[in-house]
This record gives structure tokens, sequence and C-alpha cells, in this order.
């Protein structure tokens, strides 16, 4: 099922399942940056060579990473400069492979004309050499005939010849923002003409007015195309705690997680009654929100403050002071005055 | 089937309505006739499994005769019932069960078990953020059909 398959990146080195994506990531640029500082340094050498031929050049055989082949020194075989080389960097595979290099790995385009030689520099060239390039083309033809001999050489002709684009199995269907599906490549827009299953009933639907698509093209899902509209429309609900907060950060990679939150606080605005508007003189039920401390202390405040309103309002004469009379001497006083009488 | 504690819906807005209000659990739409052999064996088996399921599914019929159901049958391109349909946080989840159409279970399951296989892989495969599941259940006991296509 839907892998992505592996390929070869020559200027990372490495074998990845990243497909096309692969040229926009970090690694990749920077190999490439290095990779072709490298070859500008050397061409940028030989371009030294244009304009003075007859020079003494030395070995200037290197790797030509655009077309994957060795491009061999003169050898002593020619009097002009870097024959060799020059050539090779202004050919029409040359410059097509360094074409496709470009296109494979999402280099500047800016830059491209530095890795090979135009038709007017190699006039020039040609120009300055006079007679003497012309016939070391021959010599050239005979040294690439003598790597076309080489086995590695055939080996990698062949495997360049039989190479497929590579096959990059993408998943069936991605689903972006808007819940809309995207087929990736050419939209497979199809429907079923007969099926055949067993002991299965067959079912014709209806024609409709207007067929806009199936899940096979990516067309909107019919669920979501009435949707009504709502005020206003928070991804998040607010308010809600650290712990709960966490936990939806972890359930936030579940598919349609976006969806779900949004639909949540929908539900809950719709089902949560509207607040009566308070008045003015409204106080909560429990008392001393204004104060500090906890309700113990709030407590015992409230306990004072009624005892000190009940004290005002009931006691307004203080009461009269009375020495103390004991039990028996009150009763004796009560009795000698009865008695007197 | 009321009788299986399933409903079934015949309205468009229904279906909708069941589709967007069924968050963060699997949605299971069963479309078909009542009246169909292999319909019936396939509502005993959601009937029976509904409530172990209940936790983290729901299921719903959907009959495939009703006027307005017509836009799904288009848009799911049903031709062969019964055709179950997965939906999670109203997305379409799709299974690949070696069939040609990975957008829907097509016939019946094999046992009450293998069905909670399947609910129970979706909807960990949507957990972790995946739109396509592998099929849990062995090539044997996945119901074989035939879909001839016409691209437009």
């Amino acid at each position: 099922m839907g892998a992505k398959g592996f390929s070869f990146c020559a200027v990372c080195r490495r074998n990845h399942e990243q497909g096309r994506g692969h040229r926009y990531t970090a690694g990749h640029r920077n190999a490439l940056q290095s990779v072709l500082g490298k070859i500008r340094m050397k061409i940028e050498g030989l371009r030294g060579f244009l304009g003075n031929p007859r020079d003494q050049a030395p070995s200037h055989r290197f790797w030509c990473l655009f077309c994957e082949e060795d491009v061999a020194d003169n050898q002593g075989s020619s009097s002009i400069a870097c024959s060799n080389a020059i050539h090779h960097l202004a050919s029409a595979a040359h410059v097509s492979n360094v074409k496709r290099f470009w296109c494979e790995n999402g280099a500047d385009a800016n830059t491209r004309h530095d890795f090979f030689f135009s038709r007017k520099e190699i006039a020039d060239w040609e120009a300055v050499c006079g007679d003497g390039a012309l016939a070391d083309s021959s010599s050239v033809a005979t040294t690439q005939g003598a790597m076309e001999n080489n086995i590695h050489h055939e080996r990698f002709l062949a495997a360049k010849s039989s190479q497929s684009p590579s096959v990059c199995v993408e998943p069936l269907q991605k689903i972006s923002k808007d819940q809309t599906l995207q087929v990736n490549g050419a939209t497979a827009h199809r429907h079923t003409v007969a099926a055949f299953g067993g002991n299965l009933a067959t079912v014709t639907p209806r024609p409709l007015v207007s067929s806009k698509g199936n899940v096979h093209s990516g067309a909107p899902p019919p669920w979501l195309s009435d949707l009504p509209t709502h005020g206003s429309d928070d991804g998040c609900p607010k308010g809600i705690s650290k712990r709960k907060r966490r936990e939806m950060e972890r359930l936030d990679k579940r598919v349609g997680a976006a969806w779900a939150n949004r639909r949540k606080a929908q539900l809950e605005r719709d089902a949560a009654p509207r607040r009566e508007e308070a008045a003015n003189d409204w106080l909560p039920s429990f008392g001393r929100v204004w104060q500090n401390g906890s309700r113990r202390d709030s407590r015992k405040e409230f306990e004072m403050e009624k005892k000190k309103l009940r004290e005002e309002t009931t006691n307004s004469t203080p009461p009269a002071v009375q020495p103390y009379v004991g039990k028996r001497k009150h009763l004796q006083m009560e009795a000698g005055g009865g008695k007197h009488d | 089937m009321a009788l299986l504690g399933l409903s079934t819906l015949t309205h468009k807005q229904d279906v909708d309505a069941m589709i967007r209000d069924t968050l963060d659990k699997v949605l299971v739409l069963r479309f078909g006739r009542a009246t169909d052999p292999v319909c019936m064996q396939l509502d005993e088996t959601l009937g029976k499994s509904s409530r172990e399921l209940s936790k983290f599914a729901s299921i719903a019929l959907v009959d495939v005769d009703a006027q307005e159901i017509q836009v799904y049958l288009h848009y799911f391109d049903i031709t062969l019932i019964p055709a179950t349909v997965f939906f999670f946080n109203s997305q379409h989840m799709k299974m690949d069960s070696g069939t040609p159409d990975h957008t829907k279970w097509i016939g019946a399951f094999h046992s009450k078990q293998d069905f909670i296989d399947v609910v129970e892989t979706i909807y960990k495969g949507a957990m972790r953020g995946k739109l396509i599941v592998n099929c849990p259940l062995p090539a044997d006991r996945v119901p074989k059909f035939e879909l001839l296509y016409k691209d437009i």
C-alpha cells in the first residue's frame, strides 16, 4: 500500500523517500551549494584558458557531475590547453545535462550559465586557436571512443538507458485545510459503470440535476455543503484549564481535530442559555467577595459586625451599676423589712 | 432497524447532522435496503456490536431508496449494497482491504469480531492522524467484487 519509493540523490549521496520535496530540504540545498561551488571553481579555471589556448595547462582531468562521466586530460596530444575539457563543456549533451540537473535539484536558474561555455565563447576560442582547435576534435573523439570501450562505461550507459523516471507512489488522497480532497497527479474523475459482486445486489443511483463529481475526483463532500454559518468561529474554547489544554494538544494530531474543537465549541454555545443582564445592586450569595483572607476570617468579621450592630440598636442607655449583695443578706433584708412592719 | 437499536436515516439533513455532530468517534453508515438478505445479515452484525463499540463508534443505517440520499450514492459512487462508509470528525476514512475500492466496505462481515477489529483499526488510525488504514482481516474474509470504471 502506498509507500513512497526510495530514490538516490547524487548531490546528497543518499537514498531518500521524500520524492520531489527532497530538493527543497535544507540539507540538500547546502550540499548543492557546496558541490556547485567546487565545480564552478574548476570551470572558472578552465574559462581562463579560453583566452589563452597556448598556455601550459596543469592536469585538468575532472568528474563532470552533470554528465556523470570523467573528462580526461589532453595527455599531451594537443598543443591547445584544456581542449578536451572545453569541448566537453561546450557540447550540446553537457548543456542539456546541466538543464536536467537544474530541474531535478532545484538550483538557482540565474547561475546555470556559469556551468557551460556558450557558443559565442567557443567561437571566440576557436578563432584564437586557429586551425589547431579543429584538428584536435578528432583526438577528442578517440578518447571518447576509448572511454566507451571501458566496461564500466558500457554498464553505466545500459543503466542510464533503462532507467525509468523515479516511481513515486503517493498516498491515495490528501486532505487540505478546507477539508476538500485532492488527488495527486492527474485528477482521477471516474465513476462506476458496472459492478459484479456474487450475491450482492446492485443499486443504480437516480440521475441528479447537477453532478459535481464524487469521492474519486476530490469533490467537496455533501455533508459540508449546507453548513449553517455561525457568528464567531473561535478554533478553541476559551477558559479551559492548563491540564485540559495539554490533553487537547496531545489529541491535536487526530483526524479532523480542528473541526471537532470548533464544532464542540459551537454546540456548547448553542446549548448554554443566554445569561440575563445583572442589576446594578446585584451581589453574589456568598459573602465577602472583595476582601482578602479565607472564608473563616470573613465569617468572623461578619459576626463581629453583626454583634456591634445589634448592640447599637438594642442598648441605647448603659445599665445601672450596683454593688454585689449576697443572697442570704438579701433574704434577711427582705425579712427584716417585713418584720419591722 | 429499531429492533436492533440502530436508527435508519432517510433525509439528507439527518445524515449531515449525524456526520457533523459525531465527534471523536468513528461513525459507521450502512447504505443498503432493509429487505435485502445481505443487508439484513450485516444489520444484525452491526446491531449486536453497537453496544460494545458505543464508547468509540456510532452506527446508523441509511436507506438507499430515499430520494434525498441519492446525492450520497453519487458522491460515494455506490453501486453494490450493502456499502459501509466510515467517518471520523466529518472526515471520510478509507481502508485498504485489497479490493478495487478503498472508499467503502462492500458486503457483510464474516463475524461480529471482524467488524469490531475493522472499527478499532479505523479508530486507532484516525487518532494518529491517518486518513487511510490497512484492513486487519485476511483476504479470504473480505468479500470480493469487481467494478468497471469509466473516466470522465
